[in-house]
């Protein structure tokens, strides 16, 4: 598994489906600027017309980041294209991690909307390639071991509730509960030792 | 460089060993490239003819995906939906010819994504490039109530014919064919192709004999042309010689240099329909036989589509208000009893991976393999059984694609404009997009018309087919000052009616935040004055371009900066469209003299469409003319020439702007024809032309003007 490196996590939120994605735009809009980012941004993607689309999505070489609408419910999703290193556990740690960190650098901006809360404690991990990892016993197998000492690091051992995506057309991955919601602070003070 | 741990292994040794093998030599040739093997001019033809397109932003690629008739089965909707969430952006992207395109993929992954869409018998194959592109058709083909008959086995020989043959591929552009199963409806669109086929019966001995009626030479692009009628009728079994025999013709002696002139509706127009004609039929007779020019059509005489469910009607009462509001305008009874052809409104032309796989497990319950895409950027489910209706229709109520509006005014047809293509100037989908959301929210009063279409491109090329819409937009730039705005024009007049039987042409320019508010006063206009039962383009050509472009008039002004920076910022686009040049004083003043004369130009070439609707055509083709002088001395003048200089416009211009090749040079060159021709004698064809070339001139100089004073267009 050398090329295991699209993955993606989503936090969910309290946003509506019919929540006005202009904010996104209007920040997404600044951020793709940012020359040296180490997501090497492209541009943005302005789904905003798509009830359950993809919302807007800042587009990178290395990653995608965007407010999305679809999936069980409207969220914060970072999908990771390339770049990633190490063993599946380092690569799932990097993913976890720049989700968070962008997560909070969206949630700093003016314009994110106020009403909308982050459900820290709800998240999604899609692993986005079915030729590298297609949702099979046999990927599982080679998987779950890093995703549960990934989470062990961010949540706590045995802190959360894992549930597969049990469609087996569908990508592998799964939907996480967190016993006990840690902000986005909290969460990155776990990557710090 | 990350490459595909599948190269080189048997990961793929199931598909058929051609189709490996032509996808196993790109990905060399991708590697070459990037190796600096080869040459990066010789690739990108290359990758084109494998759907593969660079967007506007660097190192990004569209994948093009063509779908013969726009044909689908459930599988290949769900690996659609399967690659575009892990290569795109997770959104299929439905094309104004039946195509699907991905957006925002890297060109390493597109080896595996066609591989993959190989393996449920899907070619990108001849997807982009100066080749025959996808072979487009009624999406109703077979099921349609007033067909003269199902065109669908006939399309699809002739799409897989040409996939792919010898003398298909030495083309000096694009190559485009429909069929339509009648001559009353748009679905096929076939007057403005390269080919368009009409289905026909004659009557033969005992028999009735199937066949076509033939354009040829349509497009749209930057200069539309209506095609020419070829044949009132050709038969089925003549159909693929024949395109076999245009292709070689095409290939031999049309233009290969100036890509603007590089389309057959330009050797048509140069050498004559007739000439064309006696062309064919001496190359017709050196063709050797091919069986496959007949091998289908035992099997298309007997081709019928086999619904999944038996046939069931509706059942009356006990349905929703929204059920019975979603049903009479996005379906529609087949031809076969007891069955309905539902459309899935797609808003821009896009649907999610999510809905796609939601909607392929649907389709298995209601349907065969009986899904097509549509030139209006919707999906067509077939087969439906009337009586499952109310289900079906909840279970897209459940995927969000329940919406109302298919056929609609609502139902805008867009390019890609400046999201994603390197041609875009303005915003097309954003356009697109804030009308989709004012008919949601305000103006849904004119959401549900049915009498009218808008058609948006975000430039001149004609994408987004705004030439054949009652109302249609291209983008283009003005500037005032340092700063450049995006503005459309607005084009009246065209119908998708009849085939796509008339062209629009431009009355206005308005600001692209004016466009919204120009549909409203349009169509406002329309509803209070109509005539009974009046078309929109009968009434655009009632009350005159004149009466409409002074309606218009409150809507055209462009602000300064300073007074009103919104202006400057294009639909959905919270940045500036334009970047402060900090010109001095001194080239500010010349600035407004340019401005001012392009202006000029704009007046003139409405002047001249005024004369020609009123059948003045030497003053039209005249008027047209001094347009283009104006345009052409407006840029001159920015090279400190003087018009008491006395200088001669044409030569100056030829010198400072075309043998520079500052000046796009299709247009350049209309201008030094017009001034060849001159104006007397021209006929309706060619007054009509000069007067689009004069557009798209003047457009030209707006653009070089801008980009004169450094302003980012």
């Amino acid at each position: 598994m050398t090329e295991l490196q699209r993955i993606a996590v989503k936090i969910l939120t309290d946003a509506p489906p019919s929540l006005n994605l202009d904010p996104f735009l209007a920040i997404f809009g600044r951020w793709r600027t940012a020359t040296a980012h180490p997501a090497d941004w492209v541009d943005l993607a302005d789904y905003a017309h798509m009830p359950r689309g993809p919302g807007i999505v800042l587009v990178g070489k290395r990653c995608n980041f965007s407010f999305d609408l679809g999936g069980a419910a409207p969220g914060l999703l970072y999908a990771s294209k390339m770049g990633l290193e190490g063993a599946p556990e380092a690569r799932l740690l990097s993913v976890f991690r720049a989700c968070l960190e962008m997560s909070r650098s969206l949630l700093a901006e003016a314009e994110f909307p106020a009403s909308v809360r982050l459900q820290t404690g709800s998240l999604e991990l899609i692993f986005n390639d079915r030729l590298e990892t297609a949702n099979t016993e046999a990927t599982d197998q080679q998987l779950k071991p890093a995703v549960v000492a990934a989470l062990d690091r961010l949540l706590g051992p045995g802190a959360y509730q894992l549930t597969p995506q049990a469609d087996p057309d569908r990508r592998y991955g799964f939907f996480i509960r967190a016993a006990r919601p840690l902000n986005l602070d909290e969460m990155l003070s776990r990557f710090q030792d | 460089m990350a490459t595909s741990p599948m190269v080189g292994t048997d990961r793929w040794s199931h598909l058929p060993a051609e189709v490996k093998q032509e996808i196993d030599i790109y990905e060399t040739e991708l590697r070459r490239v990037q190796q600096g093997q080869m040459p990066e001019k010789v690739f990108l033809e290359f990758r084109l003819r494998h759907g593969v397109y660079g967007q506007r932003q660097a190192r990004i690629q569209m994948q093009r995906i063509k779908i013969p008739l726009g044909m689908l089965t459930t599988a290949q909707m769900e690996r659609f939906a399967d690659v575009a969430e892990e290569y795109s952006d997770a959104v299929c992207h439905i094309t104004t010819r039946q195509d699907i395109q991905l957006h925002f993929v890297d060109i390493d992954d597109t080896p595996n994504l066609m591989r993959r869409m190989a393996e449920v018998g899907v070619t990108t194959r001849e997807a982009c490039g100066n080749v025959v592109r996808n072979v487009c058709a009624c999406p109703k083909s077979g099921v349609c109530s007033d067909e003269v008959f199902d065109t669908t086995s006939h399309a699809r020989a002739m799409a897989y014919f040409l996939l792919r043959h010898p003398d298909a591929q030495n083309f000096g552009r694009k190559f485009k064919i429909a069929y339509s199963g009648c001559e009353q409806h748009a679905c096929g669109l076939a007057i403005m192709h390269d080919i368009g086929a009409i289905a026909k019966v004659r009557q033969g001995e005992g028999k009735q004999e199937r066949g076509f009626k033939v354009y040829l030479g349509g497009g749209l692009g930057a200069i539309p042309h209506q095609a020419k009628l070829f044949s009132e009728f050709v038969p089925a079994a003549e159909m693929l010689p024949l395109a076999q025999a245009i292709a070689r013709v095409f290939a031999r002696l049309g233009e290969k240099k100036n890509r603007g002139r590089a389309r057959m509706k330009f050797l048509i127009a140069q050498v004559g329909i007739e000439e064309f004609s006696r062309l064919l039929a001496e190359e017709r007779e050196k063709l050797p036989l091919d069986p496959r020019w007949t091998s289908y059509l035992e099997e298309a005489e007997r081709f019928q589509e086999r619904p999944l469910l038996p046939g069931s009607a509706l059942e009356a009462g006990g349905q929703t208000p929204d059920f019975l509001r979603w049903a009479g305008i996005n379906t529609e009874p087949q031809r076969q009893p007891g069955y309905s052809a539902v459309t899935i409104f797609l808003p821009l032309g896009d649907i999610s991976s999510e809905q796609m796989h939601g909607l392929a497990g649907l389709c298995r319950r209601f349907v065969r393999d009986t899904v097509r895409t549509t030139v209006e950027q919707n999906l067509v489910v077939r087969w439906v059984p009337s009586g499952s209706l109310p289900e079906f229709y909840q279970g897209l109520r459940e995927l969000d694609l329940a919406q109302i509006g298919a056929g609609r005014l609502a139902d805008i047809t867009a390019c890609p404009g400046t999201d994603s293509c390197k041609l875009g100037i303005t915003s097309s989908r954003g356009l697109a997009a804030l009308l989709n959301e004012k008919f949601n929210n305000g103006l849904g009063d004119l959401a549900h018309r049915s009498d009218l279409k808008i058609k948006i491109s975000g430039c001149f090329n004609s994408c987004g087919q705004h030439h054949v819409a009652d109302i249609g937009f291209f983008g283009s730039v003005q500037r005032k000052g340092a700063h450049v705005a995006p503005v459309f024009q607005v084009l009246l007049g065209g119908t998708t009616k009849g085939n796509a039987s008339a062209y629009g042409l431009a009355v206005a320019k308005v600001p692209a935040q004016n466009a919204p508010a120009a549909v409203k006063k349009l169509t406002d206009l329309y509803a209070s004055q109509r005539a009974e039962a009046e078309s929109f383009s009968d009434f655009a050509r009632r009350l005159g371009k004149a009466r409409i472009k002074e309606e218009l008039e409150e809507l055209t002004a462009l602000p300064t900066y300073e007074e009103n920076p919104a202006f400057y910022k294009d639909n959905r686009q919270p940045w500036d469209f334009h970047m402060s040049t900090g010109v001095g004083e001194c080239a500010g003043a010349v600035v407004d003299q340019s401005e001012f004369m392009l202006e000029d130009a704009d007046r003139l070439v409405f002047e001249a469409t005024l004369a020609f609707d009123e059948g003045k055509l030497d003053n039209a083709a005249a008027k047209a003319y001094t347009a283009q002088i104006k345009a052409a001395d407006a840029l001159l003048f920015q090279r400190g020439l003087l018009l008491s200089d006395n200088y001669n416009t044409v030569e100056k211009f030829r010198q400072l702007f075309y043998d520079s090749g500052e000046f796009y040079p299709p247009f350049a060159q209309s201008f030094f024809r017009a001034a060849e021709e001159g104006h007397a004698g021209l006929g309706t064809e060619k007054t009509r032309r000069r007067i689009e070339e004069t557009t798209l001139f003047i457009e030209m100089a707006q653009t070089v003007y801008s980009r004169m004073a450094g302003a980012k267009v």
